[in-house]
């Protein structure tokens, strides 16, 4: 979960040290009181969400509202349930074991699900020229077109010159 | 004005969740900026409640198991 | 609370058992009740009483330091939370002059002619929960307490520091009302002194020392605090290591001296004193705090003689290490520190042990007198409306009240959206308060409830219960923590902690809004208990569970049962331990209910609390057994460190080796002609970071044995604290006089061994003489300690946590001091914590008391967290059932294809399952993922609320 969590705040921009996980076992109130004062510490030295990793807000909400997507899909979802079901079997639950499965068997998934998202969202607010897209996406060419061209032929979007929109509900 | 994060944190009913309680019971103090959200097991979390927490403007997310 | 909430307990205040006639099993008791001169039945805790009673009067509850009314309620959790007329100070009952308090009470619950009353009772057996009494003011007054206003005895100081004591928590002395800057502690002010009769150690002193420092040092940083000693005496399980980080935490100063007497000097109080190095000192402080011990209770004698108990030399009710919890007259039992002076975990255990003695003697009739609750049926459409949410919010006197501005956060809530009656309470889990709740759900027709109070864990299964009196589905609650997660925490800055409550506030509120109605699910119990461990905790955990009428399999790994109780020779009581072993072992082996596998492991313990599974494996082959609870008695192992030569120098024993020799005739005992005893071998810090409890007893008793058979050697104890607490502080004395001679090392100057030739030598450094003296050892004792048992692949397989030292850590330190987090399975004995015979015994009982609850209801009630397959969505792929860590997740066959299904009894509520399903069919039980993105969405108004106020500062500025 961690991992995964992480990989996709990664490809959204965001401070992986934004992002913790602990453990105190109820005996300890210490060491609990110490892993949220440091981690408030970090946080307040990091500075507001998006400020300190250079993403205008706008920017900032399109990624995460993406990133919300795409942790809803079944597509990215099975995925995610299949690969904890293989590291069970596996018993493997080493941090080096995880990260290659996550990156081989995830990554991809995710990358291609945000990117997809995101440009759903773009689109959604009227025709966006693909120039326009590459520059708000931050993509490259060959990860938007494929995406752009499957999307019109499920008949969501429509090509117009030499931008691309919404198709027109009939 | 120095900044004042916002922090949303998980935490596991049995573990966490009772640590912080005892915390409580012992007067330690700690800052007051982040909001609990009890679950029964860490294993609740889903990757979802992390983005929808920055989604929703946190600062930083913490999972205490 | 809870006890006042049951229907079967009635709480009889203001009475005196006068006398008890016939046997166990069938007592006739006559009670003397005194009048309260209001009517419990009509009052309604409003105070208007005590706010218009004129006569003022000290106040005894609290240590008279501030002032109270002739009518009032002690303290406002008082059980039964109803008011009471001081008969003694009240004008109308003395001069017939008044009746305010009556003009003035709404309900009319004030009866001046209320009349004494005498009451007869049928009972089964008897139960002496006496307490403890007060050290006499003669003693106090010898460090000058009455004459000098700065010292306070401990109970003063507790007051003091109550938040809603006199001083509303602000320590002040006295004399002034300043802030003391330098405060002492003086330890055992009517403890361990022969001189004011109390022989005995009070056993908690040094703790509540520690805490009532601790919470000084909060209220004052700046204070200085030394304590004075004559032993540090914190024995009890994690005790060393909280007093350790305390005094070095605060910086206390921990003196080891007896401070003879207090005199004031000006404006301050000079503390006398000489060190063990056997310097004078004199100090100078502003606060004297005079920690006083635990007397016997002052009605002990009277009471002993009307029921014809046997009282011990101190007026403490007289028991057996065999059975602590029985008195010399059958039927007739004792708990808490009327069997001697204890700490709180002790006492509970004592009562749940008693409980277990009660339910042996009466099993036959168990529950044909017991009234079962019966609540409302629920008001289904009632909870099918559109939320309307009720939120309350609790002060908590002034835990929460005083940090967080309830009324504001009351106010804030009333905005929220579905919110359709707030109110603010004093104490939300006080009886009164609950019925009042009940009639608010009633009247408003609410339908959800939020409480805005302490901690889920510790009061949602009250609230949840209140709901269901009001004819509400008990899941349709949901709690804001603002106590022990805001206001406890956040002390230092009460506006923070007023907007982190609204937000909880507000977070739960959008939660409740999404709650819905969950059914309880009841799971039948299989009537039998799995006792792991054949030890004394094992043999009498397993007798009381069978005593009580149900089936009981004792499992013991090795051939014989008896575990360390058999290398026990002799018990500082005079009792036999080997014959109290036989004797349970002979109840055990002839008892019908019991079945007995020596030589068994068990393994894959499986199941839930009422079902499990477990394979019991012997040489023969394997049985598989179900049980409805499990009680882990498996002991905990000498410790044998290599040090001081054990293990290669066959003079060098530890004090169970001892034990052996004790028993044989000539041998090495014989032989010699210096014994020395070491203490703390091994513990304390170096290989065991904990007191083993036992080992200060034990080597006294093993240096009397010897004194009393051979006077002529000479005995050496080198330790670090004498603790005898309890009454074996009279052998301690015993044995000083009888020639044993005792000497304190410090941990930063261990005894040496020191080997010239055969013949070996201890160094030790003495702090009197200040000097190394070289102490023969014609045969060195180690006290070792006790080190846990193979806990973990145990605690593994039944997933209970341990304690960083490795023993099994309890539910509750303080109040369920027996019960594992994991339900259904329980501790006792050294399992636990190291502990002497008598209080493994009582512990064992304990364990009894608490498995047969399951066992004699014959139900569990599964809480309804559980998860839920919505079975039109599942996909059948499987990545639950795989994933699940409790196996209850089972693939099933719906029409042509495989669904997922929950077996609910073995769900434990974790949600692995639905965070990992792709197409999110699975939802938990009071943890939906609506609920929860609803709280994460109200979390974010928190951020909203941030932003503007951020802008509206810019725009100021």
């Amino acid at each position: 979960m961690a991992e995964v969590t992480r990989r996709i705040l990664e490809l959204v921009g965001l401070n992986l040290e934004r992002f913790r996980i602990d453990w105190a076992s109820a005996a300890e109130a210490p060491l609990f009181v110490k892993i949220v004062t440091d981690f408030t510490e970090t946080i307040k030295k990091l500075g507001p969400l998006g400020e300190a990793e250079g993403l205008d807000p706008e920017t900032l909400k399109l990624r995460l509202a993406a990133a919300r997507e795409l942790a809803s899909q079944s597509r990215f979802r099975a995925a995610y349930g299949n690969l904890a079901r293989e590291l069970k079997k596996a018993g493997d639950y080493s941090p080096e074991g995880i990260r290659a499965r996550v990156e081989q068997k995830l990554v991809p998934i995710i990358k291609k699900g945000l990117l997809e998202a995101e440009i759903k969202h773009l689109l959604s607010k009227g025709p966006v020229s693909i120039d326009a897209l590459l520059e708000k996406t931050g993509a490259n060419q060959e990860d938007i077109v494929p995406i752009l061209e499957a999307l019109s032929k499920k008949g969501q979007i429509e090509k117009q010159g030499d931008v691309w929109q919404p198709k027109a509900k009939e | 004005m120095a900044f004042d994060p916002k922090i949303l944190s998980f935490f596991c009913h049995w573990c966490c969740y009772a640590a912080a309680d005892s915390a409580g019971v012992a007067r330690y103090q700690y800052p007051p900026n982040n909001r609990v959200i009890r679950v029964m097991c860490t294993g609740r979390i889903d990757p979802r409640f992390i983005i929808e927490a920055f989604y929703a403007g946190a600062d930083g997310v913490l999972v205490g198991g | 609370m809870e006890a006042g909430r049951s229907p079967n307990i009635e709480i009889i205040t203001l009475a005196e058992l006068k006398e008890l006639s016939g046997k166990p099993g069938n007592f006739k008791a006559k009670l003397h009740i005194r009048p309260r001169y209001v009517d419990p039945l009509k009052c309604t805790s409003c105070g208007m009483c005590t706010t218009y009673c004129p006569k003022e009067v000290v106040d005894e509850y609290n240590e008279r330091l501030t002032f109270t009314k002739a009518a009032r309620i002690d303290y406002a959790q008082a059980v039964p939370t109803v008011y009471y007329l001081d008969e003694k100070e009240c004008l109308r009952l003395q001069h017939e002059s008044c009746q305010l308090c009556a003009n003035v009470c709404g309900p009319n619950a004030i009866v001046f002619d209320q009349q004494p009353e005498e009451r007869e009772l049928e009972v089964g057996a008897v139960v002496l929960a006496l307490g403890f009494g007060r050290v006499p003011e003669e003693v106090l007054e010898k460090y000058g307490y009455g004459k000098y206003p700065d010292v306070l005895t401990s109970l003063e100081l507790e007051r003091l520091t109550c938040a809603s004591g006199p001083t509303e928590g602000e320590v002040i002395r006295p004399s002034d009302f300043a802030h003391p800057q330098r405060i002492a502690f003086l330890q055992c002010i009517g403890s361990r002194d022969v001189t004011c009769d109390n022989g005995y150690c009070s056993s908690v002193c040094c703790m509540y020392a520690m805490k009532e420092a601790s919470v000084v040092k909060e209220h004052l940083p700046e204070a200085q605090i030394d304590l004075f000693f004559m032993d540090i005496r914190t024995q009890g399980k994690g005790f060393d290591e909280a007093f350790n980080r305390a005094v070095e935490k605060y910086g206390f100063r921990t003196i080891y001296a007896r401070v003879p007497r207090v005199d004031q000097v000006g404006r301050r109080l000079a503390l006398t004193y000489v060190t063990e190095d056997g310097k004078t000192h004199r100090d100078f402080y502003d606060m004297v705090v005079l920690s006083v011990g635990l007397d016997a209770p002052a009605d002990a004698e009277v009471l002993s003689q009307r029921l014809g108990v046997e009282l011990n030399h101190y007026g403490f009710a007289k028991t057996r290490v065999a059975a602590p919890l029985e008195t010399n007259v059958p039927g007739i039992f004792v708990a808490g520190a009327f069997q001697g002076p204890k700490d709180i975990p002790e006492s509970v255990v004592q009562a749940q042990g008693v409980a277990a003695e009660c339910s042996e003697l009466l099993a036959e009739v168990r529950g044909k007198d017991a009234i079962h609750k019966e609540f409302p049926p629920e008001d289904e459409e009632l909870e099918r409306l559109e939320p309307r949410i009720g939120v309350f919010v609790c002060h908590c006197g002034v835990n929460i009240a005083g940090v967080v501005d309830v009324k504001e956060v009351a106010r804030y809530a009333a905005s929220l959206p579905g919110v359709v009656y707030t109110e603010d309470v004093l104490y939300s889990c006080s009886q009164d308060t609950l019925n009042e709740l009940v009639k608010k759900i009633r009247e408003n027709r609410l339908n959800r409830v939020v409480i805005a109070a302490c901690s889920p864990r510790t009061h949602e299964p009250l609230f949840q219960e209140t709901l269901r009196e009001a004819g509400l589905n008990p899941a349709l609650i949901e709690m804001a923590n603002i106590r022990d997660q805001c206001a406890w925490v956040h002390a230092e800055d009460p506006e923070a902690a007023t907007e982190k409550a609204k937000d909880q506030v507000r977070m739960a509120v959008a939660k409740a809004a999404r709650l819905a109605p969950l059914e309880l699910q009841r799971v039948s119990v299989t009537p039998s208990a799995l006792v792991i461990g054949g030890g004394a905790a094992g043999l009498q955990a397993a007798l009381s569970v069978a005593n009580q009428g149900f089936e009981v399999y004792l499992v013991e790994r090795e051939a014989e049962l008896g575990g360390n109780l058999r290398r026990v020779t002799g018990l500082l009581s005079g009792e036999k331990p080997q014959k109290i072993l036989e004797d349970l072992i002979k109840q055990v082996e002839s008892h019908p209910k019991i079945r007995v596998y020596k030589g068994t492991t068990v393994e894959n313990v499986s199941g839930y609390v009422g079902n499990f599974t477990s394979t019991l494996r012997r040489e023969e082959g394997s049985e598989v057994i179900n049980h409805g609870v499990v009680i882990l008695a498996t002991g905990g192992r000498e410790h044998r460190p290599e040090r001081f030569g054990l293990g290669e120098n066959e003079r060098v024993l530890t004090q169970l080796d001892l034990e052996a020799e004790l028993e044989r005739r000539g041998g090495k005992l014989s032989r010699a002609r210096s014994i020395v005893m070491i203490q703390c071998v091994g513990s304390r810090g170096d290989d065991l970071k904990y007191c083993s409890k036992l080992c200060c007893q034990q080597a006294v008793k093993n240096a009397l044995r010897i004194k009393k058979r051979y006077p002529k050697k000479d005995v050496y104890v080198l330790f670090r604290d004498m603790r005898t607490y309890s009454f074996s502080e009279d052998a301690y004395r015993e044995a000083r006089k009888a020639g044993v001679i005792f000497l304190r090392y410090q941990p930063e100057s261990k005894p040496e061994l020191i080997t010239k030739g055969k013949r070996l030598a201890v160094k030790v450094y003495d702090a009197l003489l200040g000097e190394e003296l070289l102490l023969p050892a014609d045969l060195l004792v180690l006290s070792v300690g006790i080190a846990p048992g193979e806990n973990e692949e145990i605690s593994k397989v039944i997933k209970a946590p341990l304690t960083g030292d490795g023993f099994f850590l309890e539910a509750h330190a303080k109040l369920m001091p027996v019960e594992l987090p994991v339900e259904g399975v329980y501790v006792c004995g050294l399992a636990h914590a190291p502990k002497p015979l008598d209080e493994t015994l009582a512990q064992a009982r304990a364990a009894a008391a608490k498995a047969a609850i399951p066992l004699a209801k014959g139900f569990v009630e599964v809480a309804p967290i559980v998860s839920r397959v919505d079975q039109a969505r599942c996909i059948g792929c499987g990545i639950c059932a795989e994933l699940c860590p409790y196996g209850a997740i089972e693939m099933v066959k719906v029409g042509k294809r495989k669904k997922a299904q929950t077996i609910t009894a073995s769900c434990k509520g974790c949600g692995i399952c639905a965070s990992h399903c792709p197409v999110l069919a699975i939802s938990m039980g009071g943890f939906t993922d609506e609920a929860i993105l609803a709280q994460i969405e109200a979390f974010g108004a928190f951020v909203e609320r941030e932003a503007e106020g951020k802008s509206k500062e810019e725009k100021a500025a």
